[in-house]
């Protein structure tokens, strides 16, 4: 466990100097991230803004939504992009290969590998856009509300990566599991609109079966209702603790099935 | 001599059909997901209508509404092109070299390839789903004013979208001979893309200033404009001003996109043999 904390500096700076190298291109990625998630409010500004309120949801609320949303999903974008290429190309590739001949766990050499730094740029949206709205949404903001907040995003980002690893590790299976990983990681869009309205069937599925609902939607409906956010937190842990132990399953007992490929 | 040079593209549009029917199980996959997230932007629609003090928002009935997300996602998938991913991909892995040194017009090779792959998606997804989809909305949710003539006039609006999209795909996939970044570009692209041709949301909704705007843009041809002729909220003036400008706009595109082309080429750097 040491040996890793101590290593992780040195991949951090080999991914940072590798994408120093490449400066306009980390410059266009940041720049796309920031443009997209400019343009997801803009859209929930259009179809919020042909009604007056959603039920406790308002414009400003379903916006300070939407930054709470992009702080864990732009932290496990920070750390763990690796496992998008996991779910795409590393199993058919046979990538693998070199992380298992070293004295290291290998998924913890997969990951630490790319370090995106390019997902500040998310991480600054969802902070400014959260502070600028906050003051409008009506919350009563008081120490443990606030703390947690910060709680319920902490465990978001383990709960991202779990269901990252989980449908990435399906590519040890299936070969190729982008579109799988693709579909399931499309829902975690639609954490940032009114749940709970949508429909009871859309809200078990997210509040149950692919919880973005939970731990992204859950803790700041909390907020705005009035309900303690201690819940929420509670909420997230169990969900963060059932992903990672899922995923970490998944991705060991593929493993063991993986073989190499090519020559 | 003309006909002899049609010949040859044509052959390009052919392997376009091919290659899309090759891959069909992923496209259905893809389309899959496309299907989910209409249905899911349904349902936020569904959630809206419940709460709008009136039952017709930005000029849509939620019926109409339902039928605006599930034929925008459907003519997003038929007029799907890789103009910019093939070029990207030719620079990149050096191919480029090999595509001008053969006396074929680069190109209309990649708008014929596009349009190829159109005709395939159209008749695996397009026509079978475009048809369900209007069954079961006009008898299940009780959709109406879908009039035949609009329904014929959106083949032809499709294929103006389709030509549309693989024009600005040309002219972004000029990019690629100046940065390897070509994920960012793709999806920053796309997204604007989407946004300013209605397929995340109705362009009625829009400030009125911004749908003037937009109404001189290329945009609204690539999602807005068949969808809206289709559900028969476009008038005969409309309709005949929409294609003219598309017309007018695909010129330009094209003339745009051949001359930054022309300072492209100088740029290339093939490595390897």
């Amino acid at each position: 466990m040491l040996k890793e904390l101590k290593l992780y500096p040195k991949y951090v700076s080999m991914s940072l100097r590798s994408g120093l190298s490449y400066k306009a291109d980390s410059i266009i990625m940041m720049l796309s991230f920031a443009v997209t998630e400019a343009v997801s409010l803009a859209t929930i500004y259009l179809i919020v803004g042909s009604v007056p309120t959603l039920g406790v949801w308002t414009f400003q609320t379903l916006a300070f939504l939407f930054g709470f949303v992009l702080i864990p999903k732009a932290l496990d974008h920070i750390f763990t992009d690796n496992l998008w290429i996991l779910a795409y190309w590393a199993v058919r590739h046979g990538e693998l290969d070199i992380y298992m001949t070293r004295p290291l766990n290998p998924l913890y050499q997969f990951v630490a590998g790319t370090f995106k730094w390019d997902g500040i740029g998310e991480f600054i949206v969802g902070i400014v856009v959260m502070s600028v709205f906050a003051p409008m949404t009506g919350i009563v903001w008081t120490a443990s509300g606030i703390i947690g907040l910060i709680l319920c995003a902490f465990l978001g980002i383990f709960c991202f990566t779990g269901i990252k690893l989980l449908f990435a590790s399906l590519a040890f299976w299936v070969k190729n599991a982008g579109i799988f990983l693709n579909t399931v990681y499309n829902f975690a869009n639609y954490a940032k609109y009114p749940v709970r309205y949508m429909g009871k069937a859309f809200a078990s599925i997210m509040f149950f079966v692919i919880p973005f609902g939970l731990f992204l939607y859950y803790p700041v409906e909390c907020l705005i209702t009035g309900e303690s956010i201690w819940w929420a937190v509670l909420y997230s842990s169990i969900a963060a603790l059932v992903l990672m132990t899922l995923s970490l399953f998944m991705w060991h007992s593929g493993i063991k099935r993986y073989e190499s490929a090519g020559n | 001599m003309r006909a002899a040079r049609l010949k040859k593209y044509l052959i390009f549009s052919k392997s376009g059909i091919q290659t899309t029917i090759a891959y069909r199980g992923q496209i259905a996959l893809w389309f899959l997901g496309g299907i989910i997230n209409a249905v899911l932007m349904g349902l936020l629609w569904w959630a809206i209508y419940k709460f709008s003090p009136e039952p017709v928002i930005g000029g849509f009935s939620f019926q109409q509404m339902l039928m605006y997300v599930f034929l925008s996602s459907i003519v997003g998938e038929v007029t799907y092109a890789e103009t910019m991913g093939t070029i990207s991909d030719d620079v990149r892995y050096g191919l480029i070299g090999m595509r001008l040194m053969k006396p074929v017009n680069y190109r209309a090779q990649l708008a014929f390839t596009s349009f190829g792959s159109f005709v395939a998606r159209l008749f695996i997804i397009g026509v079978p789903m475009t048809l369900v989809g209007t069954l079961v909305m006009v008898f299940g949710f009780g959709l109406d004013g879908i009039l035949w003539y609009n329904v014929l006039l959106f083949v032809p609006a499709c294929i103006f979208s389709l030509l549309t999209v693989d024009a600005i795909q040309f002219l972004f996939g000029q990019l690629a001979f100046r940065t390897h970044a070509m994920f960012g570009v793709h999806s920053m692209s796309s997204v604007i893309i989407g946004f300013l041709s209605g397929a995340m949301v109705p362009l009625t909704l829009f400030p009125t200033w911004v749908q003037t705007a937009l109404l001189y843009t290329p945009f609204p041809t690539m999602t807005s404009f068949p969808v809206r002729l289709f559900l028969g909220q476009l008038g005969y003036a409309d309709i005949l001003i929409q294609f003219g400008i598309s017309a007018l706009w695909l010129i330009a595109l094209n003339v745009i996109g051949l001359l930054m082309y022309k300072t492209s080429v100088r740029k290339v750097v093939v490595f390897g043999g």
